[in-house]
């Protein structure tokens, strides 16, 4: 089974948890992803995902100039986007402790 | 004279394999991106993943992933703009042409006031064949539009077109079939003429209403960004650092075309030196033919018209041509001014400490 479609679900959840912690940027999610061991998500994701959680209010996003140069945007959380995170994270609980009993509770009997 | 900084200028600061990953999204992105669509925001994010890549060490593949073409898809999609918006910012490019266009009616109107004998036609409703102008603007721009589509599709298929021939198509179909379109139309014969005040009322209609709608559009439907200050620098300095490095691919082409004749390599200044004598010659004829072309065109108007039409024209030629003349030498200043410090500072220009400094 591809890992991709397992991620697809949960990766808008996961990248407005890192944003919660702090005001963050594109190349810094990615890092941060990758250092938690999501390597494969980048492909035409993670763009699309702060396009959406920026467009339906979840983060909002500010443009400065970058240390490097180009101008750059930062991502920081809104109150709607603390609701929602919380929200994701009950869900998130509750249907991985669904499918944990699902897939091993017959191994464990 | 300032410009701003661009991703562009950033992107120069690229290398090895990101700089190669910076062209292929360039190319990928600008192509898939429709009329409309703005290139700057999303090529912005892409040069600063890979500037940032690039200064920690961390492979193009951590921040793009293995598959660029996903990647690149991403991009053009959380880069896209609404129908809505695209249609207004295409319409907002004729609104130049509207205004040029009722600026010169205008024009043509006051001077038929001021000049037109008792019981000539009104002015205001003399005949203009906007129709046929028009017709030929909407006509050029479909099929323009179907020959963007078409070098899409060609540049995603080949993926090995730059960007410099990509805008060299752009602009040759665009000049090309739009002065085809008008040429064919005229021949035709398709004439609909219409009174000019009516010409003017449509111009000045069509550029105050699609840009306040714009306006209105912007403000209502548009998330409103805190706009970043734009970094400028001076353009002379930009020009002066282009002409360092044009040179100095020109003197690397020249010698290695030498050496393969088992030609000697020549001295830089040796070389630049006859370089600027054979521009100074190439100069003198080309002001030669543009004062030929211009004293034919008095000659020609003054034939047929009045002084004061003939001082007019030559009024309205040269308040157009002097600044023409002095953009296009701006280049050849830059040379002669790099030929001097080269002269003075005893610098090849192979050397990297003739830039200056762009921040």
């Amino acid at each position: 089974m591809d890992e991709s479609q397992l991620l697809k679900g949960i990766l808008e959840g996961c990248v407005l948890a890192i944003i919660s912690r702090k005001e963050t940027y594109g190349y810094d999610i990615i890092m941060q992803l990758n250092n938690y061991g999501f390597h494969n998500i980048i492909e035409g994701t993670l763009y699309p995902v702060l396009t959406r959680l920026e467009k339906r209010g979840a983060v909002k996003c500010r443009k400065a100039k970058s240390p490097l140069g180009p101008v750059r945007k930062y991502y920081s959380i809104t109150p709607p986007g603390e609701t929602e995170l919380k929200e994701f994270r009950i869900l998130y609980e509750n249907v991985t402790d669904t499918a944990r009993h699902i897939l091993f509770d017959e191994l464990e009997d | 004279m300032k410009r701003e900084i661009t991703y562009e200028d950033y992107a120069k600061k690229l290398t090895g394999e990101y700089k190669d990953a910076y062209d292929k999204i360039f190319v990928y992105i600008k192509s898939a991106l429709s009329i409309g669509d703005e290139i700057s925001p999303a090529m912005n994010e892409v040069v600063d993943l890979l500037l940032a890549a690039q200064e920690d060490e961390r492979p193009v593949e951590d921040v793009i992933g293995n598959d660029m073409e996903s990647f690149c898809e991403g991009m053009v999609k959380s880069n896209r703009r609404s129908f809505v918006y695209r249609t207004l910012l295409f319409m907002s490019l004729y609104v130049f042409i509207a205004v040029l266009v009722g600026g010169v009616q205008i024009c043509i109107l006051l001077y038929h006031v001021f000049t037109d004998e008792p019981g000539a036609q009104n002015p205001l409703f003399t005949g203009v064949d906007f129709v046929g102008f028009l017709s030929g603007m909407l006509v050029a721009f479909a099929i323009l539009g179907i020959l963007d589509l078409v070098v899409k599709f060609l540049v995603m298929k080949i993926k090995g077109f730059n960007k410099k021939v990509y805008s060299a198509i752009y602009w040759v179909a665009f000049i090309g079939i739009g002065s085809l379109t008008v040429f064919l139309i005229s021949i035709a014969d398709f004439e609909i003429t219409i009174p000019r005040i009516f010409v003017i009322i449509f111009c000045v209609l069509y550029a105050a209403g699609v840009t306040i709608f714009a306006k209105i559009y912007r403000k209502k439907y548009m998330p409103q960004e805190e706009e970043v200050p734009p970094v400028e620098i001076d353009f002379a300095d930009d020009l002066f650092n282009e002409v360092i490095t044009v040179m100095r691919k020109r003197y690397q082409k020249k010698m290695e075309k030498r050496a393969k004749k088992g030609l000697p390599e020549l001295a830089p200044l040796f070389w630049y030196e006859k370089e600027m004598k054979k521009e100074k010659i190439a100069g003198i004829f080309t002001n030669l033919f543009l004062v030929i072309i211009i004293a034919t065109a008095i000659i020609e108007v003054a034939q047929d018209s009045e002084v004061i039409d003939t001082m007019i024209f030559v009024i309205i030629l040269l308040a157009l041509e002097i600044p023409i003349m002095y953009a296009m030498n701006s280049g050849t200043r830059k040379r002669k001014e790099l030929y001097r410090i080269m002269k003075e500072k005893k610098v090849d220009f192979m050397s990297d400490e003739l830039y200056r400094k762009v921040e």
